[in-house]
């Protein structure tokens, strides 16, 4: 078989003799092949090439549980880019397996290389009834012509009844190899040491072949992945070795092909399936003209075995970690002191027998003051007679980070011994190490200056009576803080203006106390009325129109003349109406204040009120 | 049994009980018992020794990461504690990463100095600053006394520093923010297992998440580098700036 990762165009090109490789193809193959013939492209385009294609079985008479083979050649000059040829439907035949090989000869003929190639692919096929059967032509597209091969005639004959050499002869003596009679008379037995096991588990699987004919060339072997299981072969002998034994009452050729450990690794009812081989099974000679005897390709198949697995029992101890079997532990340090925080390895190696490549790895206590990094894993598996046994390392690099001495408390785990079908516990001792100089830690200081001299964190807060429960956060009336300051500020600001204002702008400060005066003198008026001081009451009437209309519209009113006046607050835009009305009042106030009757000719109530609407709309 | 439901029950309503209940199994060196009754007490408390006994008991049973993220936050609530500084020291030198961070002298004292209060003092002290500040503003404007307008400077000032310490505050508290928990964190050139590691982060390392795409986040340690790491081998410090 050749490796997926060989650099295949070398070998592609590297023949002067054939080179056969593949020897059972998986499809998937080809599509490298084809990358790889297409890597050389123009060998393809070098010039149109006579090809000859051809393809032939090895022979043409063949028993129903027989295999042969199909031979497809594509030969010429120059054809490295030929591809692979097209089988045609082949109802009647299994096809085991494919394989490939190639021949280049390169020839120089009067300086000029040419160069001959040979790719012949090998199919090995097993027919599936007997009668007549036809293998289609095989096509073969190259360079843009289509090539085909002949058909090819089989005759499948019922199993065994080899064709002899001259018609007309009777069969062999004895069962043939085939049908009912390949599983009594050739057959390989599967058989286990045990089928009810503890998951985990040692089974071992012997794989005999039983002949009572002469058998030779086994080969073609298959064997099952074991999937749900973890194998391990122990025995496999370099040569196969038949020994004649008696097996149920027959006298049988047998030999030992494989013996396997497996460990199951799920519960349940699992199946260990069959493997499979060809033999060649050989008739001795009958006569003198079948000199040599007969021989005959055959494949055999194992039986299944079904394996009980049980469960391991619960309750299962915390430090179990996956190990069935027998084992020790121990625990080692590569060194015992460590300077500037280099890693120290505490190599942990479980050893014994059982399922060793299973067992994870146990739990590393914490080290106060040291970091414990994920372990390195070896493992390391022998065969002792029949059990497997061998050694599983995990190492631990440790990282001192202080100064000081470190206890490493010994490590525990448990295993399933399913010989006395109970967990036991192995502990490691007890380790010691000291670290020094670890990378600054213990003279390195903080921002505060503070050293760090101890190994230890420090302890915690004391019990407490009530923990704050939200945080100091969530104080939503700072938000109110911001606004209410910059209100603050823009009032201040407002009121400086203001008074900065009443001291410099003289008729703002006279508008902004006028109502309050005029309100005053109504107010003064309004008391006279009741008592009723008629001369005094249009007095105040009188200052309050004067004062208020002077101070609203910053004019000296008092010293204004009946026209002045009515002509100013004309000019300040107050109604005809009102003001007209105004001046009227203003001229009954002077008649009332300077006439010495104290009449009250109008309503004076009436009058006051009528007023204060009138200087109410300025 | 029962008591234990009834403790949990009665503990799910009281943070106080769980903190001291968390404390006493500390001291019986059940530190993953005193993490249950910590975090438990987490829920509704948010208290700056709670944190730190919850950070202790992390680091005891070595995961740094945790303890990291524990302290920082009791750090948030109590930045004068020296307990509180000295064990968040303490476990940074405990992690396998040892980033060197290039820190002035300047820078750290400045650093101590804007992180001298807690966010929640800061933020109360540059409130009363501003009202001071804008008092002395106000009676200055009214007065027209220049001795006010000083007053107001040096608070304004006062009240800059405040908003300067809040800005740290806020950076330090930023939510992308984070630590790694997992005691190793492969970090990958690219959102997606299928993509070339870069680094191998240790519990405890600080990074800084930058991006967040499906399940990784794109992370940064000080110094620059980063990578994609797992959602999961990471957890942000703070779940909103302070």
């Amino acid at each position: 078989m050749i490796d997926e990762t060989t650099p295949g165009h070398l070998l592609y090109l590297s023949g002067l003799v054939g080179l056969t490789f593949g020897k059972r193809k998986r499809p998937d193959r080809t599509g490298l092949l084809i990358k790889l013939m297409l890597f050389f492209p123009l060998m393809a385009l070098l010039n149109g090439q006579q090809l000859n294609f051809e393809a032939s079985v090895d022979r043409t008479t063949i028993g129903v549980n027989e295999t042969f083979n199909l031979n497809v050649t594509a030969s010429g000059e120059n054809i490295g880019g030929v591809p692979r040829p097209e089988l045609p439907a082949l109802p009647d035949f299994d096809l085991l397996g494919q394989s490939q090989s190639q021949a280049t000869n390169i020839s120089f003929i009067n300086g000029k290389m040419t160069q001959q190639n040979t790719i012949t692919y090998h199919y090995t096929l097993r027919p599936k009834r007997t009668g007549k059967a036809v293998i289609g032509p095989c096509r073969l597209k190259y360079q843009n012509q289509e090539y085909q091969t002949q058909s090819i005639e089989l005759e499948i004959i019922n199993a065994g009844a080899q064709p002899a050499p001259s018609p007309g002869q009777t069969p062999l003596p004895g069962p043939a190899p085939a049908g009912p009679a390949q599983s009594e008379n050739l057959f390989i037995a599967a058989r286990a040491n045990r089928t009810s096991v503890y998951k985990g588990e040692q089974i071992n699987v012997e794989y005999t072949i039983f002949s009572a004919y002469n058998i030779e060339d086994l080969g073609n072997v298959q064997w099952p992945t074991f999937s749900g299981f973890w194998s391990e072969k122990i025995f496999e002998p370099q040569r196969i070795n038949f020994q004649r034994i008696h097996y149920q009452g027959k006298p049988f050729l047998s030999a030992l092909i494989k013996k396997m450990a497996v460990f199951p690794v799920a519960t349940g009812n699992l199946r260990l399936e069959p493997m499979s081989m060809s033999v060649i099974v050989v008739q001795p000679p009958r006569d003198f003209f079948d000199f040599f005897g007969t021989s005959q390709q055959v494949r055999i198949t194992s039986n299944a075995l079904t394996i009980n697995v049980q469960p391991l029992p619960d309750p299962q101890p915390a430090s179990f970690t996956g190990g069935v079997g027998k084992f020790t532990m121990q625990a080692m340090l590569d060194r015992d002191s460590s300077i500037g925080g280099e890693p120290i390895n505490l190599k942990v190696r479980i050893s014994g027998e059982g399922n060793i490549r299973l067992i994870d790895k146990p739990t590393m206590p914490v080290i106060t003051g040291a970091k414990v990094l994920e372990p390195e894993i070896r493992d390391a598996i022998r065969i002792r007679g029949e059990t497997i046994e061998g050694d599983k390392d995990f190492v631990f690099p440790i990282i001192p980070q202080t100064d000081g001495e470190f206890i490493i408390p010994g490590l525990t785990i448990s295993f399933f011994n399913p010989r006395t079908r109970a967990y036991e516990t192995v502990k490691t001792t007890e380790l010691r190490f000291t670290a020094l100089k670890t990378s600054a830690v213990g003279t390195v200081s903080d921002a505060s200056g503070m050293k760090i001299l101890g190994t230890d964190i420090r302890f915690i807060k004391a019990d407490a009576r009530n923990l704050n429960q939200t945080g100091f956060s969530n104080k939503t009336w700072l938000n109110f803080v911001y606004p209410l300051a910059i209100v603050g500020l823009l009032i201040s600001f407002y009121f400086q203006r203001h008074r900065r204002r009443i001291a410099t702008d003289h008729s703002y400060a006279r508008r902004l106390r006028s109502n309050r005066l005029v309100r005053q003198r109504l107010t003064e008026a309004e008391k006279k009325l009741k008592k009723g001081a008629f001369h005094d009451f249009y007095a105040f009437l009188w200052q309050a129109i004067v004062g208020y209309t002077g101070d609203r519209f910053n004019l000296e009113t008092q010293a204004m003349t009946r026209e002045q006046f009515h002509s100013a607050l004309a000019a300040r835009g107050v109604p005809e109406q009102d003001l007209d009305r105004l001046t009227a009042i203003l001229d009954h106030c002077d008649t009332a204040r300077f006439s010495p009757q104290i009449t009250a000719p109008d309503d004076p109530a009436a009058v006051l009120q009528e007023t204060k609407a009138i200087l109410n709309r300025l | 049994m029962m008591t234990l439901i009834l403790s949990v029950f009665f503990l799910s309503f009281n943070p106080v009980e769980s903190y001291n209940q968390g404390n006493t199994a500390y001291e019986q060196k059940d530190y993953n018992q005193a993490i249950t009754c910590y975090e438990e007490a987490r829920l509704q408390a948010d208290d700056p020794r709670l944190w730190y006994n919850l950070g202790n008991a992390y680091f005891k049973t070595n995961k740094i990461g945790q303890a990291i993220l524990c302290y920082r936050r009791a750090r948030c609530l109590a930045p004068r504690d020296p307990d509180i500084a000295f064990n968040l020291n303490f476990a940074r030198h405990f992690r396998v990463d040892k980033i060197p961070v290039a820190d002035n002298p300047f820078s750290q004292v400045l650093r101590r100095g804007l992180m001298y209060f807690s966010p929640a003092e800061t933020s109360f002290l540059a409130a009363i600053c501003f009202l001071i500040g804008t008092i002395l503003l106000s009676l200055y404007i009214i007065q027209q006394r220049g001795g006010w307008l000083w007053s107001a400077m040096a608070a304004g000032l006062v009240w800059l520093f405040f908003l300067a310490a809040g800005f740290a505050w806020r950076s330090e508290t930023n939510p992308d923010n984070a630590v790694i928990i997992v005691s190793e964190a492969n970090a990958l050139s690219g959102p997606g297992p299928d993509y070339a590691g870069i680094m191998i982060l240790h519990d405890g390392t600080e990074a800084r998440i930058r991006e967040s795409r499906g399940d990784y986040y794109l992370i940064q340690i000080p110094g620059g580098l980063g990578g994609w790491i797992k959602q999961e081998t990471v957890k942000r410090i703070f779940s909103k700036p302070r």
